[in-house]
This record gives structure tokens, C-alpha cells and sequence, in this order.
């Protein structure tokens, strides 16, 4: 089995020029090492703080790298190319957290859709992008008629099943969630865990599942990495990590969540 | 949403005076002349004159509104000045805000070092109060209608500027512009159909109620002989022209008062029509408001 | 907070050479013979232009010219203008005083008037005292100041006789430069006091009277406006009701509680307000011919008097950058939640 991204000793230093060219740095990431196999999904726990998020902008490219290798797909992304980056997008892809935020909102549910299409110059034949569309509002079980509305007449939920079929649009291998759910009602955060565990399934995909709630991260993962001040301090198998923490500041988290009696979820 | 706002302006008392001002004085200028047959084809906003006595005469019923200094007519100065103003207000901010949007957007779009001189070049401009600044500018091009809306233009920009940029800034930080680039959108793509739609809009609106303050600031210009030159339907011009008459004959004191109240009272009323649409725009706005 | 203040005083030259710059840049489209006015000294020279022209080089690079200015303002030297008929320098010293004093008059009526109009809207909310003053800050905003102006000046002047434009009558002209009126402060308020004149200084007062009422009525709208909703969210807050539930007298809960919080927006508006009268008071003077820079550099531009166009923007641009960092400054130390970056 091969590996869909791997983190090799990553560092990532935050740096502010104070007056009179003092340097102020902080470090948010300071050396994780992280494997994401093939068809697996990893949860990424942690407090917030941690650098969860950092992680995420660096393994998307939005924040440079300070030291360390990231390889997606097998592709090294430190210092690589305007080009190079637009093909690795097709294959990564990511869900944000907060839908109200990350889709614009002066664009309807086809443009939001279609733009990726767009930029990847993908299915620009008429019927078949309309066929295409429909398909992929299907597949995250929105309703075809929802194509021309703006995203401000849906619900957190609705909108994120927007951003997933924007996500998905692409048919990428990795998917990256951002704490896709804990901007949501706890009543609606079910159906779209449900949704993607189901989409991570039919379509294999190697998710990397960032969350600071264990429970989620149960429900979803198959190896659940857990993260505290820039470091990845456990890392197991999902089952194997609930049954048997290691490390104390893993038992100290878990022991911090409320016990939700088992088949409740 | 357009629909929204206009029911809101509806609603509230005020702002539909402002609207209804600001309609009528749009009529006025679109039906000048209707309401007001040209005179010299050359140049419709020439004021007639009946003769050449210098005395201001009251109302009547060749002149409805009377005439002032050199019998130019009152009441044509007042229907073209409408179209004046509404011509040197479009005008000018519509140039002061494609200049703010140019340099607002490449300060924005580029940062650092152009970000900062294109900055510090709008300091400049705002280092000096905006009339004294168009005074200046419009005296050493030389006094006339051009020079005057050029001078304008040059005080009015770099406010446009620093909106633009500020709002620009603003957009950028937005999740949708980070996830726009993680779908492979290049710096053009994400500037042009991202930024650029989502943050001009509110500029826009602000840009267009300035129109009154336009307009009051070039009938400042005028009055100090700086603007429209003598014999122009333009309603600063016409209170310059005033000047001369406030005091009145020694049996009469305010044997001359139509020549200061009505033009004066054009300006007042057509700058008090945008300043109440303008208060109304604010609060809707104002994003405290739902 | 420091850093800021530091670094606007670093831009402050910086901003104050740009504005002259660009002023000096646009002179260069008329005549070298219109601009030689920059280097006389003298009315007599004035025969003599092509001399002038050489003499500075008036036909060299825009940059050369403006290094030469320069050093010349460096040295207080900023040409003659014809339009004052003076020396630009000897103008501006005779002119700022007067204008000053129109302004710090001015304030005052506004931050009273606006205080108590805004206070009395905000108390008596809805009822004929708010439709009053909320008519007046939307008025206000929209009369033009030459229109008040000249109503002011036909009504008071014309009909009733009351005040006279100019900045001091034909008896005070000869009182203030006979050699018994000393000057102390060049402010004609303050050194009629000082001579212990009266007369002259009722006579310097009255002609302020329509200039400060015609030059305050824009801020003194914004004023209005600003004292109102301060005074009404004030009105609103839990600390008023703690002060009327202990049984305090209504007029102390309003003035001694609410006004007193009530009014720092309106003090550090105030200060803002300042500096923005300049603008007006250009055409005020004018219409008023009052004897101020306003008017001064009104005439430089209607004649095209370089020196005197210059001089006059270079004043008005110092003024106008030390007034709004101050007022910044006050800006930051009445609300600590304010920070500029």
C-alpha cells in the first residue's frame, strides 16, 4: 500500500518583523511527521491552538513550508511550480469549515460548482457539464433545482454539502477536512459526517479529518493521529487509541470528554 | 435586494423626500429643453440675456424667476444648471472613481512597495482641504468649465483610493478568496471575479451619493470665480453674479433678494436630496442593521 | 502608539514637499514671465522680468527650479505677491492671526451650540425640540456657506445695519496703527484687551460675528448630529436607569451622568472640526472680506499670483498636517479602544 501524503519532520515558523527589524518568531509547527495511507481516512485531534489549521494551509499550499518535506501524491510541493500546484489540485481537494464563509457569495450553486471545472478546463461541453453537475448535487443529495440559487437562501448544512460537491467536482483522491462539521448544528453535523463517510467510501478516497472532538474522530477514522503544541504526540489505530491511550495528554483529553453512551451517534 | 433597499427608502419619510428631490431635479435636467428652448445652438447652457442693463429685475411674467446681474434669465439658469450639475457631478465621480479603482486596486492587488508609494502619494492629496486644493488647481489651469472638473476630479480620487483599497484588503482575508486559490484559481481569476465583484459594490453606492457634495464644491468654485465663467447656466455662477446685489437699492434693501434665493435655493434643495438619500444608504448599509 | 505618532512626523515633510511639489509642477504650464513673480523682491523689479528669468533660471528642468525654491523657503523667502502687494512671508504673518481667531471663535459657538441643540434633540426625543435640531444637522449640511453667507449679509447688513463686512471699521483702523496701540499677539482680540481698548475690541468682535456664524454651520450640524445619537445611546445604557431607579433628580441624570460621557466623541470632533474650517474659511473671508489667509489666497489664484499661491498652500498644508495629527493624537488618548495602525 502506498502512501497519499507524507509529513516528514515538517517545521513552520510564523515571523514578525517588530520595529527597528527585531524578529519576533513563533513556532506553530515544530517537527510532525505524518503518513496518510491509501484509502484511509486519519483524524487529526488536538486542542484548538494546536496547529491544526496551520498544518492544513501548509499541506494546501497556502502557507510556505519553514523545513520538512510534504509529499501529496508522491509529489514533493516545496518550492514547486504555478503549474505544478494547478494539476495537484485535481488530485487534493478540501472542505472548509465554516460554509458561510468559504463559498462566495455573489456566486449561484452552478458557478460555486463549475468553477473548478472551469479553471481545469473540465467537461466544457454544454450538456455534459449540465449532466455532470447534476450528477455531483446527487451524489451529495441536494436537490438539481438548488443549481441557480445564491448561497445565502441555504441552511449551514445545505452549504456544506455545496462546498463538498465543489470539492468533489474535481474527483480528487485526497480530501482534506478542516473541522467540516463544528461550525454546524449538532442535529445536521450527523447527516454530514454520514455523507462524507459514505463519498469516502464509494469513492476511496484518503481523507485527512481535522477535528478537535474525539467523538467525531471515532465515528469517522481509521487512525487517529493526535496533536498538542506543534507536535504529533500519539499515533494509532482509531480502536486501538480509544481502548488503550498511551500518552497522558491523550488520556487527559479523552477524559475531558463527555462519555456519549455507545450507538447514539 | 435592490428591491429590498428601495422599499426601505420608501418607508422611511426622509429618505423619500431625498429620492423624490433628487427625481425631480433629474426630470428638470432630462427635460431642460422642454421646459426651457435652447437659446444659442452652440451652446445650450449659454445664458440668454434681453438686453444689456445691468439692473436685476424681479419676477414676471417674461422671466419667471426674474434676472439677475446683465438680465441673464433666472429661470434658465436654473432648469440647464440642473443639467450642469447632474453633468459635472456623473462626471466627476464616475472619473474620481475608476482613478480610485485603479490605483486602490493595483496598491491592493500588488502590496508592499507600490502599496505603500501609491498610499503616500493619496496623503498628499489629502493634505490639504479639498476645496483650497481644487482652488489652487483650477486657478493655475485657468478658470473654466474643463479645468474646473479636472480640478475636482484631482481632489476627489484619492478617497475613492483608499475605499477601494481598504475594502479590497478586506475581501482578500475571506475564506472563499483562500478557497478559490485551493481550487487552482490564478491571481487574475481570483482578483477579477472574486475581490473585485465582492468588494466595489459598497463602493459604488458610496461613490454615487457624492454627487451632491460634487456639485456643492463646484458651485464653491464658481462663486470664487474659479469655475464657470459669467453667462453660464451654472448655479454657483449665478449666486457670483448675486454679489453685487445683496444689499439692495437705499429705499429697498432686499429689492434684489431673488437673485441670491433662487439659485441658492437649487443648490440647497438639490444637495439636500442626495444627503438624505445618502443618510438613508448608510443605515442600510450599516451592517449592525439586518 | 508612540511608533505611530513617529512615523507620521517622519511623513509629515515628506507629505508637505509632495504637495508643494506637485503645486510647483503645475506652474511650469505658464510663462516663465508669470513666474519670475516668485523671485522678486521687490515691486520695481517688476520692469525688469527677463533679467529675473535669467537670473533664476526660469527656463531649466521643473526639478532645478523647485531645489532653488526650496532653498529659498529654507531661508524664508517666499517671493512677492502682487495680489497683497506685499512680500508673501510678511502676507502670511499679517493674515494667519486674523483667520485664527475666526476659527477658535467659531469652535467655541459651534461646541456650545451643537452641545446644547444636540443635548435637548437627544432628551426630548420626538418631540419639536428633536424635529428642530434634527432640521438643522440636515440643513446645515446641505446649505452651501455662500448662500448663508450672502442672506446672512443682506439680512443683518442690509436691512437692519447691524454688522459690517471687512475685519475692523475705519476708527479701529486708525486706533490699532496709531503708535500708542502696542501688538503683543498680532490677535486683535486679545491685544485690545491688552491695550485695555474696549472699543476697539467691541468693534474687532462684532465683525466676527457673521463670518463665525456663517463658517459654523456645517460643523455645527455634523455637531448636532454627533452630541444626538451619543446623548440618546448614552440615555439607553444601565447606569442611567441605576441613577434614576436611586432616585436622582431627572436634570442631574442627564447632565451630571449621561452628558458627561456623552460629550468626549463631541470634544474629539471638535478638534477634527478645527482643522476642516480651513477649507471654509476661504470663501467666508471672501464674502465677508474679512482680512484673513482665506482671502489672501483667493486672490492669489483669482490673479494668478504664483508667489501668493504657493505660499498660501504651503501654510495651509503645514496647518492642515499638524492639525490632523493632533487631533488624531486626542483621538487616541479620549478612547483607548482606538488604534491606528
Amino acid at each position: 500500500m502506498t502512501a497519499a501524503l507524507v509529513i516528514e519532520n515538517l517545521h513552520k515558523t510564523y515571523v514578525r518583523k517588530a520595529w527597528l527589524g527585531k524578529r519576533v518568531e513563533k513556532p506553530v509547527l515544530r517537527g510532525i511527521d505524518l503518513t496518510l495511507e491509501e484509502g484511509k481516512v486519519l483524524g487529526l485531534v488536538g486542542e484548538s491552538g494546536c496547529g491544526k489549521s496551520t498544518l492544513c494551509k501548509v499541506i494546501l499550499g497556502i502557507e510556505p513550508i519553514t523545513s520538512g518535506t510534504v509529499q501529496v501524491a508522491g509529489v514533493n510541493i516545496n518550492g514547486l511550480s504555478t503549474a505544478k500546484w494547478r494539476d495537484l489540485r485535481r488530485k487534493m481537494q478540501v472542505v472548509y469549515q465554516d460554509p458561510y464563509a468559504s463559498l462566495d457569495p455573489r456566486f449561484t450553486v452552478r458557478q460555486l460548482v463549475s468553477e473548478p471545472l472551469d479553471i481545469h478546463k473540465l467537461y466544457m461541453d454544454k450538456s455534459a457539464r449540465e449532466n455532470y453537475l447534476r450528477e455531483l448535487l446527487n451524489s451529495v443529495q441536494l436537490d438539481v433545482a438548488f443549481l441557480d440559487r445564491y448561497p445565502h437562501e441555504f441552511s449551514g448544512g445545505q452549504r456544506q454539502r455545496i462546498a463538498i460537491a465543489r470539492a468533489l467536482a474535481l474527483e480528487p483522491q485526497i480530501l482534506i477536512a478542516d473541522e467540516p462539521v463544528s461550525a454546524l448544528d449538532v442535529s445536521v453535523q450527523a447527516q454530514i459526517l454520514n455523507l462524507l463517510k459514505d463519498i469516502a467510501q464509494k469513492r476511496q478516497l484518503s481523507m485527512l479529518f481535522v477535528t478537535h472532538d474525539f467523538a467525531v474522530a471515532r465515528f469517522l477514522c481509521d487512525d487517529i493521529a493526535v496533536m498538542h503544541q506543534g507536535k504529533i504526540v500519539e499515533y494509532a489505530p482509531a480502536e486501538e487509541l480509544f481502548a488503550q491511550p498511551r500518552q497522558a495528554y491523550t488520556q487527559k483529553l479523552l477524559s475531558a470528554v463527555p462519555t456519549v453512551p455507545r450507538g447514539a451517534l | 435586494m435592490n428591491l429590498r433597499i428601495l422599499k426601505r427608502i420608501y418607508k422611511n419619510k426622509t429618505s423619500l423626500c431625498g429620492l423624490l428631490l433628487v427625481a425631480f431635479f433629474g426630470a428638470v435636467a432630462l427635460f431642460a429643453p422642454m421646459l426651457a428652448p435652447v437659446q444659442n445652438e452652440h451652446n445650450p447652457y449659454q445664458l440668454p440675456q434681453s438686453s444689456y442693463q445691468i439692473t436685476p429685475q424681479p419676477p414676471s411674467a417674461d422671466h419667471w424667476f426674474g434676472t439677475t446681474e446683465q438680465q441673464y434669465d433666472l429661470y434658465y439658469g436654473i432648469v440647464w444648471g440642473a443639467r450642469l450639475a447632474f453633468k459635472i457631478g456623473i462626471t466627476v465621480t464616475a472619473l474620481a472613481f475608476l482613478i480610485g479603482l485603479a490605483v486602490g486596486g493595483i496598491a491592493a492587488y500588488f502590496g508592499g512597495k507600490v502599496d505603500e508609494t501609491l498610499m503616500r502619494l493619496t496623503d498628499v492629496v489629502f493634505a490639504v482641504p479639498s476645496l483650497v486644493l481644487a482652488m489652487v488647481i483650477a486657478a493655475m489651469l485657468g478658470p473654466d468649465l474643463k479645468n474646473m472638473m479636472i480640478a475636482l476630479t484631482a481632489v476627489a480620487w484619492p478617497s475613492y483610493a483608499r475605499l477601494v483599497r481598504g475594502d479590497i484588503l478586506s475581501v482578500k482575508q475571506r475564506n472563499y478568496v483562500t478557497a478559490a486559490r485551493t481550487l487552482g484559481a490564478g491571481g487574475p481569476r481570483i482578483f477579477l471575479r472574486h475581490i473585485v465583484p465582492n468588494s466595489i459594490y459598497p463602493s459604488v453606492v458610496v461613490a454615487s451619493l457624492d454627487i451632491g457634495y460634487v456639485v456643492l464644491t463646484a458651485a464653491s468654485l464658481s462663486f470664487l470665480g474659479l469655475g464657470a465663467q459669467p453667462g453660464t447656466a451654472d448655479w454657483g455662477q449665478l449666486i457670483a453674479m448675486a454679489r453685487n446685489w445683496v444689499l439692495g437699492t437705499p429705499s429697498n434693501s432686499l429689492a434684489y433678494w431673488y437673485t441670491v434665493v433662487v439659485p441658492g435655493g437649487a443648490i440647497f434643495l438639490f444637495v439636500l436630496g442626495w444627503n438624505l438619500l445618502g443618510d438613508a444608504f448608510r443605515d442600510i448599509l450599516d451592517p449592525r442593521q439586518g | 502608539m508612540r511608533r505611530y505618532i513617529l512615523r507620521r512626523l517622519c511623513l509629515l515633510p515628506l507629505v508637505v514637499l509632495g504637495v508643494t511639489f506637485l503645486l510647483f509642477f503645475l506652474t511650469q504650464r505658464l510663462s516663465p514671465e508669470m513666474r519670475a513673480s516668485l523671485y522678486v523682491k521687490d515691486p520695481r523689479q517688476m520692469g525688469a522680468l527677463e533679467e529675473v528669468i535669467r537670473e533664476y533660471g526660469l527656463r531649466d528642468n521643473v526639478f532645478k527650479q523647485y531645489g532653488r525654491w526650496l532653498v529659498q523657503v529654507a531661508h524664508g523667502d517666499l517671493g512677492y505677491s502682487p495680489s497683497a502687494n506685499m512680500p508673501v512671508a510678511q502676507a502670511l504673518k499679517k493674515y494667519l492671526p486674523a483667520t485664527i481667531q475666526l476659527a477658535v471663535v467659531t469652535m467655541i459657538l459651534v461646541v456650545f451650540f451643537g452641545v446644547w441643540f444636540g443635548a435637548a434633540s437627544a432628551v426630548h426625543k420626538d418631540r419639536w425640540q428633536d424635529f428642530i435640531a434634527r432640521f438643522i444637522s440636515v440643513g446645515g449640511f446641505s446649505l452651501p456657506i455662500f448662500v448663508l453667507g450672502l442672506i446672512l449679509l443682506m439680512i443683518f447688513y442690509g436691512k437692519l445695519g447691524w454688522f459690517a463686512p471687512g475685519g475692523y471699521s475705519i476708527q479701529t483702523d486708525i486706533i490699532i496703527h496709531s503708535s500708542a496701540f502696542k501688538t503683543y499677539t498680532g490677535f486683535l482680540l486679545i491685544d485690545s484687551l491688552l491695550n485695555g481698548d474696549l472699543r476697539v475690541f467691541c468693534d474687532v468682535f462684532a465683525h466676527l460675528v457673521l463670518p463665525a456664524v456663517t463658517l459654523c454651520i456645517g460643523s455645527f450640524a455634523l455637531m448636532v448630529r454627533v452630541m444626538r445619537s451619543s446623548m440618546l445611546e448614552e440615555l439607553n445604557k444601565d447606569y442611567v436607569r441605576t441613577a434614576r431607579a436611586k432616585g436622582l433628580r431627572e436634570y442631574r441624570v442627564i447632565y451630571k451622568h449621561a452628558g458627561k460621557n456623552a460629550i468626549i466623541p463631541v470634544i474629539t470632533l471638535a478638534g477634527i472640526q478645527f482643522i476642516r474650517l480651513l477649507g471654509g474659511t476661504v470663501i467666508v473671508e471672501t464674502i465677508f472680506d474679512y482680512p484673513g489667509i482665506g482671502r489672501f489666497g483667493v486672490l492669489a489664484a483669482q490673479q494668478l499670483d504664483i508667489a501668493g499661491i504657493l505660499g498660501f498652500s504651503l501654510m495651509v498644508a503645514v496647518l492642515f498636517v499638524i492639525g490632523n495629527l493632533f487631533s488624531d493624537i486626542l483621538y487616541m488618548a479620549a478612547d483607548p479602544r482606538i488604534r491606528l495602525e
